[in-house]
């Protein structure tokens, strides 16, 4: 072919333009442009090669494999060829290295069967046909629904063929399709596949060759693994095997409905060829295999369901290979922060290098594997001990009442992706972000969330990362019962931008509004964007005093580099779709791209926190409070919340910040969710039930809503309720990582046996991999004496923190089981405990906590010296320096023998004494304090009033130590004010919660001697 | 193309590799011809070896070989991201001298029966029934040199050493958007190449 350098320079650039189009739009497209007829054509020619091609070339073209030289005969039949008098020929399904498949019908038994040939060459062979006997022998023996079924072996002219089940609907692969399976699909599967695995282990048959290409998915959704006939008996892998080709191989999609897969395959030299992604190291590296290799393998495709891809990858085998030998994955949870936290350690485990780390059995894996429940209890906030603080991205808008127009004050707008014809890629995320970001400062607009579109396209069954088309925002529209949905568009006019804006009703198709505008310039896009907005706004009813007040333009707000804004908007995209990690470098890009951008400092700060970077997320919000003039009200309302929470930690002005918010936008859950938890930790329970109440109904697929307005109610002692908060959320198929915790506790509460065993039962399945229950179940053991026990879930629960890489809440329930172990007496132990855990870690809650347990041990100077050090760092946090610090000293006090000092340090205290975050641990000790104090004081109706609290706020205190010592320390408080009768009441009553408890604890034993003295 | 002498790669210390890699990184091909009959002697042991262990199960790909050539030869030697990439390239070359090779000895041998000497006969076998496309693909991918011979390189790159568009764009200097859209109409053309030849495989074919 002649074609001069310069044509064919033109070809590619025409070429390259045009690649994305669909084959429908390619004519259009070139018409359109005036071309020399040669180079039309051979654009057009390339582009349908092109499109033809698909994955050609894309796999290395050789395997190393022994020699097996030989030709290669397709079998070739026909519809209607009837072979080994029985089966009739319906098709030809697929081809790959290992032979052809055809559909047929079975004339005897009158069914579908899938044949299955070797390459004609191969099977000449006799010991290669010998060989693939054995081993369709040996899968044939697999009798399992989840294995594909061999029925038996024919014979057609010499040559053998396998007669398998016949399956309609395709392979893992193509379902997978480089998006993540559903949670709920690929537990389903994943159950299967390794039952399936487990039964052919059983018989000691390996599959080898596990990938998703070798697992089908039938359309009722059921996994059916294929080619086990290329499975070799387990233990014979010493014998000397014939040489053939037999070496597990691509396998097409065998009973694919979609031929064009399989005849793609045809096509390509060198298929790919036992493809190395799935290939455990021993395999890669050519050492014997066993049970372990398959469950690598089957890591390595829960990985690919679970995040989309391959967890070993590489555009060169050398790469992959390098990997697999000798690199961890990308965590898959980072990939998929909806995963379930169980399934990312299932995956973990998998894929160890070495065999004796990863699971021994399919039975093993099989078990935890069952234990792992669907939903997204992931990448929450665990409020051990300290403060629960909820912060997220402001993404909750709500409208004022106004007078009527064409939207009301309920009515919500979706907002579409903008269609941007002009090629120029940095509009197609910006320019809705930016109109968001102006709307969104409207109290009246109320915008459908981003998180709420994306639970509805999740509903739909569509992909989040698809741009919201008019079609699609028309769906969401009206499946959101929404009222309106507002069409952007951006097109070039000559060297001009012309910006539209568009409303329609979505239920009845109306237009309400229409807007352009014309930017000369790029750099002028936003401003007239804004334009285009105010007028929308104004259209939809917005009175002008409102839009007067809330309208800060772009340049003054946000930011006025395009460049930066779409950095920021795929942050946010990524952040819903894909997690915190996954936001970190395109914030940080934005703010390098804009230094003054306070938002993307701000969003910067919740994603450090979140991934528990709190110094700089602590820097980053206080850049953003720094620029906070440049943002619109709503920004800047988030921005002042997360500086008074997250940089200095003054608890009340955070909560004014929140009132504000909630008089501003009284829609939005989140000031309702955070002044809850602000009256929460004042102990006003009944405020908080009400925020919390309110925080629900304004977004009942909160799963997090419904864990704290019961955790809330079982502080105010309404159990009953609390159990119907949870079921409604159990109902509704919400998750939540600590709702089992929360169940565990009501059950211990209403002294309900059966509720707890359900927990304990459920826990002990799990392997001991629920560290918050197995903590929970020692609180209870310690509640009732049983100190060996408790100690011994209190290992246990460090341990599993540990393994799930967890070193914070290790740390936390080493703490948490040293100061019960102090508190019992047993303050060597104690002090140790606390030492370990401060060698874990390190954070702010941990070194409050391991103080107070170092000071209820006596060891008073590891206790201020932590005071002191927490002091400096943290002035200005209100809850450290007004109940912890105040709470420790305290008890240092009490361990100095200054009873009346405790009482006095512990005055600072007071507002909050009652209170603590819904969930928590160690609540009430200021309480327990004063009154041990007054004990020591003498005091002892002073005393009796402080323990008679804790013992009134069973609900708070739960299964905490210090609800069962509550009542001894209110014996000996009666007995020093000489009332006997209560004495032995309440000291009977200690004995009645410790009855089963250690006959050597001390406790115990001074318990019962008062109590023989009290009478 | 092929070794006319074979240095043992012990003749070379890893310092001398690291040398040559740094000369081909700055654009030395005389450099390259000093790598290719060390790669190419490697790439025969380390194949041999793995045939001897007679594992019929065992499958590696090319590229995994190639790999295993390099981390071998350069395994004390670390080197930059670059000169790895070279390395690579030099390899791509190689295994496509001997695959090409291969298929052509395969098929001479197919139509005449004789026993043709393949150098990597015991070690290297792509699927047989590929010989004639790998033929093919050669023989077009020297057209498509003559018309654009950045975008055959970027083939031989790409398909027979396995490298990723990025080590491409490394190794030829262009921007890894060049290197997709050169790769893009390439394929395309090759397959327009492929499907004309279909049905005329080896006659045709010679050393053009």
């Amino acid at each position: 072919m002649a074609t001069s350098s310069k044509k064919w320079e033109t070809i590619k650039a025409v070429f390259e333009s045009a690649q994305e189009l669909s084959p429908e739009e390619i004519a259009a497209f070139l018409d359109a442009k005036s071309l020399d007829p040669e180079v039309r054509a051979e654009v057009g020619r390339l582009l349908a090669e092109y499109h033809e091609a698909e994955d050609f070339l894309s796999t290395p073209p050789v395997r190393l494999v022994p020699s097996a030289s030989s030709p290669s005969i397709q079998q070739n039949f026909s519809p209607g060829e009837i072979l080994g008098e029985r089966f009739r020929i319906v098709g030809f399904v697929a081809a790959g290295g290992m032979g052809v498949v055809y559909k047929a019908e079975d004339t005897q038994l009158h069914r579908f069967v899938a044949l299955k040939f070797l390459p004609a060459a191969v099977a000449r062979d006799p010991q290669v046909e010998a060989r693939f006997r054995r081993e369709a022998q040996a899968a044939s023996a697999l009798n399992h629904p989840n294995i594909c079924t061999i029925y038996e072996i024919g014979r057609h002219q010499g040559q053998p063929f396998i007669v398998m089940e016949f399956l309609e609907g395709q392979t893992l692969k193509r379902l997978i399709n480089s998006q993540p399976v559903e949670t709920e699909l690929l537990l389903k599967l994943a159950l299967e596949i390794g039952d399936a695995l487990e039964a052919a282990h059983a018989q000691g048959i390996l599959h080898r060759d596990i990938k998703p290409a070798n697992i089908f998915v039938t359309q009722r959704g059921h996994a059916k693994i294929l080619d086990f006939g290329l499975a070799k008996l387990v233990g014979r892998t010493s014998e000397p095997e014939e040489v053939s080709a037999s070496a597990p191989q691509h396998s097409p999609d065998l009973h694919s409905r979609d031929f064009g897969d399989a005849a793609a395959n045809l096509t390509i030299p060198g298929l790919a060829i036992g493809t190395v992604a799935y290939m455990s190291p021993e395999q890669a590296r050519g050492e014997e295999l066993d049970a372990r290799s398959d469950l690598f393998s089957f890591g390595a495709v829960l990985y690919e369901m679970a995040t989309g891809q391959q967890a070993f990858r590489g555009k060169a085998t050398a790469v992959v290979f390098h990997a697999l030998l000798g690199e961890d994955p990308v965590p898959a949870q980072q990939l998929n922060s909806r995963l379930p936290r169980g399934l990312q350690r299932i995956i973990n485990k998998a894929l160890q290098k070495q065999r004796e780390a990863r699971y021994q059995s399919a039975t093993e894996m099989l078990a935890d594997l069952r234990t792992v429940a669907p939903g997204r209890p992931w990448g929450l906030i665990a409020p051990v001990a300290a403060v629960l603080l909820l912060i997220s991205f402001m993404v909750f808008r709500f409208i004022h009442p106004q007078r009527s127009h064409a939207l009301t004050e309920k009515d919500t707008l979706v907002l579409a992706d903008f269609a941007n014809p002009t090629g120029d890629v940095v509009f197609n995320e910006t320019l809705k972000q930016g109109l968001a970001v102006d709307l969104e400062q409207s109290p009246f607009l109320n915008i459908l969330s981003d998180e709420k579109v994306n639970q509805q396209l999740r509903f739909m069954g569509r992909s989040l990362d698809q741009p919201l088309t008019r079609d699609l925002a028309g769906q969401v529209c009206q499946r959101t019962g929404s009222k309106a949905m507002l069409l952007g568009s951006i097109s070039n006019l000559g060297s001009h931008y012309v910006i539209g804006l568009k409303a329609v009703n979505c239920q009845n198709g109306d237009s309400l509004d229409e807007e352009q505008v014309e930017a000369s310039r790029r750099e002028e896009v936003l401003t007239k964007l804004h334009e285009a907005g105010t007028k929308v706004r104004e259209k939809l009813g917005e009175s002008l005093a409102s839009i007067r007040r809330y309208d800060v333009p772009p340049e003054q707000a946000t930011t006025p580099s395009l460049v930066a804004l779409q950095a920021y908007s795929q942050a946010l995209r990524n952040r819903f779709s894909k997690g915190d990690p996954a936001a970190l470098p395109l914030l940080q890009r934005a703010v390098e791209l804009d230094p003054n951008f306070a938002m993307a400092y701000a969003a910067l700060g919740t994603v450090y926190f979140n991934l528990g970077e709190t110094t700089l997320s602590a820097d980053a919000v206080r850049k953003a409070y720094a620029l906070r003039e440049r943002v619109t009200e709503r920004e800047k309302l988030y921005i002042d919340s997360s500086y008074y929470g997250v940089a200095t930690g003054e608890l009340e002005k955070e909560a004014r910040i929140y009132e504000e918010w909630k008089e501003t936008y009284p829609r939005d859950q989140l000031p309702y969710q955070n002044l809850a938890l602000y009256s929460s930790l004042l102990g006003q329970y009944e405020n908080a039930a009400a925020g919390y109440g309110k925080a629900l109904q304004l977004d009942p697929n909160n799963a997090l809503n419904y864990l704290t307005l019961a955790a809330t109610y079982i502080n105010l002692n309404r159990f009953t309720e609390a159990r119907a908060t949870l079921n409604d959320a159990h109902v509704r198929g919400l998750e939540h990582e600590l709702i089992p915790w929360v169940s565990y506790l009501l059950g211990f509460l209403q002294d309900d046996s059966r509720e707890m065993n359900q927990w304990n039962s459920a826990a002990s399945i799990q392997e001991e991999s629920d560290d918050f229950l197995l903590s929970s179940r020692s609180d209870t053991e310690a509640f009732h004496g049983r100190l060996r026990n408790a100690r011994d879930l209190s290992g246990r629960a460090v341990a599993a923190a540990l393994k799930n890489g967890e070193k914070e809440r290790a740390a936390d329930w080493q703490t948490h089981g040293a100061l019960r172990e102090a508190e019992v007496g047993n303050f060597s132990q104690a002090d140790r405990q606390a030492s370990a855990a401060l060698a874990l870690a390190t954070g702010k809650d941990l070194q409050t906590m391991a103080a107070l347990a170092f000071a209820r041990a006596g060891d008073e100077s590891r206790a201020l010296a932590i005071m002191r050090d927490l002091n400096r760092r943290f002035a200005t946090d209100t809850l450290l320096n007004r109940y912890w610090l105040p709470t420790i000293q305290a008890a240092v006090e009490i361990a100095r023998q200054n009873p009346e000092k405790a009482i006095s340090t512990l005055q600072a205290a007071e507002p909050y004494e009652l209170g603590g975050p819904p969930v928590s641990l160690d609540t009430l000790y200021p309480v327990y304090l004063r009154g041990i104090a007054y004990l020591a004081d003498h005091k002892g109706d002073a005393a009796a009033a402080q323990f008679q609290k804790i013992v009134d706020h069973r609900g708070r205190v739960a299964n905490c130590s210090l609800g069962a010592l509550a009542y001894l320390q209110l014996a000996r408080a009666y007995v020093l004010s000489e009332d006997k009768k209560r004495g032995q009441q309440a000291l009977q009553e200690f004995l009645a919660l410790w009855k089963d408890g250690d006959r050597d604890a001390p406790l115990l034993r001074e318990a019962q001697r008062e109590l023989a003295h009290v009478k | 193309m092929a070794p006319e002498e074979e240095r043992r790669p012990d003749d070379l210390s890893s310092t001398d590799l690291t040398v040559l890699l740094a000369q081909l990184t700055k654009g030395d091909q005389q450099a390259a011809s000093h790598l290719i009959p060390i790669v190419y002697r490697e790439l025969r042991q380390i194949a041999g070896r793995y045939m001897r262990q007679e594992r019929p199960d065992h499958t590696l790909q090319a590229t995994a070989l190639v790999h295993e050539v390099y981390l071998k030869l350069m395994e004390k030697q670390p080197v930059n991201w670059q000169s790895r990439a070279h390395f690579f390239a030099v390899a791509a070359q190689v295994m496509r001298h001997i695959l090409v090779d291969h298929a052509r000895a395969h098929l001479r041998d197919k139509r005449g029966g004789g026993q043709a000497h393949l150098p990597l006969d015991e070690a290297l076998v792509f699927a047989p029934e590929q010989s004639t496309e790998l033929v093919e693909i050669d023989a077009a991918l020297h057209q498509l040199a003559e018309l654009d011979l950045r975008q055959a390189k970027i083939v031989e790159l790409r398909f027979f050493g396995g490298l990723t568009v990025e080590e491409t764009a490394a190794v030829l200097g262009i921007s890894p958007k060049t290197v997709k859209r050169d790769w893009s109409v390439a394929k395309a053309w090759l397959h327009g190449e492929l499907k004309q030849s279909h049905g005329n495989v080896v006659e045709e074919v010679g050393d053009n």
